[in-house]
């Protein structure tokens, strides 16, 4: 993490898409409390990002400072502080456990627990190298740490928020680390240092929307899974224990499912765009949402085969809870919704038993007030969420 | 097996409705280099999934180094752990621990052993003892002949990777500031034949030809010039006929003195030909023609024989859509064939940049006309392209340039696993690719290692035991791990050599 102390209760978070970056101005109330008081969307040019890896720097820069200006305009002070989001195949997150059996009982002592710390911190490395040939054959690329949090420490079985002092046999903790390519880390430091403005943080997305979640207020959060519909992928993020496990990106997102009904009905984007904001809203006519229905469905197929197989790439699970949240900008259609609901994909996955689905919505997020009104659609859910972000740095430098 | 094409940029999406409704069950996909689907081993796992799902077989092929790892991957033939843990460098102050690795610790006094114990006789053993003595002698010096060592040392590498971009110029001098390298035109001609059929079609045969008598039933002499037009009537329909000379037909005439007899009209042979071909203009004489610009009351003709010879057949010909289509495929297979040629011409020392040729045609010869009778239709090319090529030692030395600020004093370039790579940037707002200029891209991918002088080594580790040696090495700066073997394997051989030709010191990267 790139902490810096700022004064200022305003920041700026950011998601920065393979043809989009989304730029939200918050302003932090309270300690829990976040309000939005500005937004701003650019798009980006095509392979400008590719796979989220940014190609052409200096026109990330221009678009990011376009956006921060746009969010901005209307506040009087400028805003420099901001956390950029990062997600998919950018960053690998990883939950590693790790041990220490002593022959006797011992009195915790702050060796012990750094011993099994550092344990983690090497598995997970290794882990997270091993996950990046997993899944893109790269061998040689260089990964940093951008977030590690405790999930939890057990001395004897018994869960200790603070293990120090305690006694017992058996330590065992709970690592949350995301990492980041350093050449990715590098290249956003620059175009943030460019755009004229403070780097705060580089945090995972998944991660940032599973700990929005914790906020909530719905009983059944302890252990789920979370699939975020996003623009250009699907993120598979599977909790245990209010915990980040794991997380398998799929590459089909929302835009797959506008260029394919483009392509088949022979719309430019942005028509295919209005095509598809209409009928989510249930406003077509018969015949046009049989069309429409019939090319997302073709779409649809294909997406749900994809879910299956990231299930199936989570070889560390077990067994998954039967609790599915789902969010990002494909929620806004029913048909993915009742693709989960009336397929039997989840047929040969070890689910506890059939798979419930509550869809989170924007005004979900208690802690977050919306002073623009402008935010209103599932798109911004990501980049919302990242405000937690500055909580915790808060808290830290606390 | 149906093979479909895909884009470099096709997603799961895309392909997935491109193959899904071909009836075949065998589909082969050739990836081309740089696809997007070589981001993600899901897309390849999941485009075999759903092929699967709708009874297909799935056959991928690649040219792709990145893709043929990934499915290699995929099929599980490559294994991760022990590979990424080697290549694991880590960062930050809170790995600063891992990064001191551990020496080999060799204990020698376990390899070697004892010389084995030999009983003689107690007595007459002196010739004995002398043939033993003379056999370890020469024994000892067939050994000490071939006694060698070698040492191992791997050395801390650090990656460098760098991305060029280089304009190639034709007529341009080197100008390595600038990163811009001379380019040298580059000419192939190629000829090629290539056939088609035809798909035009031709009527061809004869007109039917006759006599005719005309008949003058006015009382004046009439001329009729050539051409003029007569009109036989069959079936409501009427086929033309021209005379083929002028002719001139006396008027009517009374035959006798008697008033009341009737005129006699004048009349006159005359050559016809039908105005076109075919077997309809055939008619039987006695037929009765019309002039198609005077009243039948006044003028009349009569077939004085058959008019016969009228004839037709539909023939293959060559049509304009023929001789556009072949030119073009011609064309595209030309261009294919030349630029293999070119690339053929690449050599170590030279190289051609694809993309950059321009291509004239400049001889094409139909073996038959526009409509001319013919079953096939042959054209004979030839073009020639004209591309920009330049030479490795030219980017060789770029390199050298760009490189010699980048490595710090005491490392060099590592000669392992050096990757250098060059990419045609192609036509853009940005970059320029034409026989003139290219804008190209240069990814190198090295290794830096310290240097070690290895003569100087060997110099040092000669005579010296295997204690001596690791001191040496030791205090070479960045080695991490090193091996020595000494050959033979008995502890009077466990040093190195005085001869540092016997001496063998391999520098590797980590």
């Amino acid at each position: 993490m790139f902490h810096k102390k700022k004064k200022s209760t305003k920041f700026l978070v950011a998601e920065i898409d393979n043809n989009q970056i989304k730029v939200l101005a918050l302003y932090q109330e309270s300690e829990e409390k976040i309000r939005i008081i500005g937004s701003a969307i650019k798009t980006l040019q095509e392979n400008t990002i590719v796979n989220y890896h940014i190609l052409d720097k200096e026109l990330v820069t221009l678009t990011l400072k376009e956006a921060v200006l746009e969010a901005t305009n209307e506040l009087e002070e400028p805003i420099k502080g901001i956390i950029i989001g990062v997600k998919g195949t950018q960053c690998i997150e990883i939950t590693t456990t790790a041990k220490s059996t002593a022959t006797h009982k011992r009195v915790i002592k702050e060796k012990d627990i750094n011993e099994v710390y550092d344990r983690i911190i090497e598995a997970a490395y290794i882990q997270a190298q091993n996950e990046i040939v997993h899944i893109s054959g790269d061998y040689d690329s260089n990964l940093e740490i951008i977030i590690s949090s405790n999930v939890y420490n057990k001395i004897d079985h018994n869960f200790y928020e603070d293990p120090l002092g305690v006694e017992g046999e058996v330590l065992e903790s709970a690592i949350f680390n995301a990492f980041c390519f350093t050449e990715d880390i590098k290249t956003i430091k620059k175009i943030v240092s460019k755009a004229g403005l403070d780097l705060l943080s580089i945090s995972p997305i998944p991660y940032a929307i599973v700990q929005n979640i914790t906020k909530m207020d719905i009983p059944e959060k302890t252990d789920y899974t979370l699939i975020n519909f996003g623009e250009d992928i699907t993120e598979i993020m599977v909790v245990f224990g209010k915990g980040l496990i794991d997380t398998k990106t799929l590459p089909i997102g929302y835009s797959h499912l506008r260029e394919g009904l483009g392509y088949k009905m022979g719309l430019t984007t942005k028509e295919a765009e209005k095509v598809l904001e209409t009928y989510s809203r249930g406003q077509l006519s018969e015949t046009e949402e049989n069309i429409v229905q019939k090319c997302l469905n073709d779409i649809l197929y294909v997406w749900l085969e994809g879910i299956k197989l990231c299930f199936e790439e989570f070889s560390e699970v077990k067994t998954f809870a039967n609790q599915i949240y789902l969010t990002g900008e494909g929620t806004m259609l029913p048909d993915v919704i009742n693709a989960l609901k009336e397929e039997p994909w989840y047929k040969e996955i070890p689910f506890k038993t059939e798979p419930e689905y509550k869809k989170i919505d924007i005004n979900d997020f208690a802690f977050i007030d919306d002073a623009t009104s402008k935010i209103t659609s599932p798109i911004w859910i990501p980049t919302q969420s990242l405000g937690i972000i500055y909580l915790e740095i808060q808290d830290q430098n606390d | 097996m149906t093979k479909v094409d895909i884009e470099i940029h096709s997603n799961v999406v895309d392909i997935y409705n491109k193959i899904k409704d071909i009836d075949d069950t065998g589909i082969e996909i050739d990836i081309p280099e740089g696809s997007v689907l070589f981001d993600n081993t899901l897309n390849i796992k999941l485009l075999k999934r759903i092929l699967q799902r709708d009874s297909k077989v799935l056959t991928l092929t690649t040219e792709d180094p990145k893709g043929k790892l990934l499915m290699d991957i995929i099929d599980d033939n490559v294994t991760t752990d022990t590979a990424t843990y080697i290549k694991y460098e880590p960062k930050g102050s809170i790995f600063e621990k891992f990064k001191s690795f551990k020496r080999p610790n060799i204990d020698f006094s376990k390899i070697g052993g004892i010389l084995p114990k030999i009983n003689f006789p107690k007595s007459g053993f002196i010739i004995p003892l002398v043939v033993v003595i003379l056999v370890i002698g020469i024994g000892f010096f067939a050994l000490q002949k071939t006694h060698k060592a070698s040492a191992k040392i791997v050395v801390e590498s650090q990656t460098l990777t760098r991305s060029i971009t280089i304009n190639v110029k034709k007529g341009a001098s080197n100008d390595f500031a600038n990163n811009i390298i001379k380019g040298s035109e580059i000419q192939k001609t190629i000829q090629n034949i290539q056939s088609a059929p035809t798909t035009g079609e031709k009527l061809i045969g004869t007109t039917a030809k006759g006599e005719v008598t005309v008949y003058n039933r006015t009382t004046t002499d009439k001329n009729f010039k050539k051409g003029e037009i007569l009109i036989y009537e069959n079936n409501n329909k009427e086929y033309k006929y021209k005379i083929t000379s002028d002719i001139t037909v006396l008027g009517a005439k009374s035959g006798s003195t008697d008033p009341a007899a009737s005129l006699v009209p004048g009349e006159k042979l005359v050559n016809v030909e039908a105005l076109v071909i075919g077997e309809e203009y055939n008619i039987s004489k006695d037929k009765t023609l019309n002039f198609d610009e005077y009243k039948s009351s006044e003028f009349a003709a009569k077939a004085t024989s058959a008019i016969t010879g009228g004839k037709k057949e539909t023939k293959k010909a060559v049509a304009q859509v023929d001789m556009d289509t072949l030119k073009e495929k011609l064309l595209k297979q030309n261009k294919e064939d030349i630029q293999k040629e070119l690339e053929k011409n690449s050599s170590n020392s030279s190289k051609y940049i694809k993309g950059s040729e321009d291509i004239a045609v400049i001889k094409e010869t139909f073996s038959d006309k526009l409509n001319d009778d013919a079953i096939e239709l042959k054209l004979d090319q030839t073009i020639t392209a004209t591309g920009l090529s330049y030479s490795q030692s030219d980017i060789d030395n770029l390199i050298a340039s760009t490189l010699k600020n980048l490595i710090p004093e005491g490392y060099e370039v590592s000669t392992q696993d050096k990757e250098i790579k060059v990419e045609v940037l192609g036509n853009s707002t940005k970059t320029v690719l034409n026989k003139n200029q290219a804008d190209i891209q240069v990814t190198l991918k090295l290794f830096i290692v310290p240097t070690i002088d290895t003569e100087k080594l060997k110099d040092e580790l000669k005579n010296k035991n295997i204690e001596e040696g690791q001191k040496i090495i030791n205090n070479i700066n960045n080695v991490k791990t090193y091996e020595i073997n000494t050959f033979p394997n008995i502890p009077m051989f466990k040093k190195f050599p005085s001869d540092t030709t016997k001496i063998d010191i391999k520098i590797e990267k980590e």
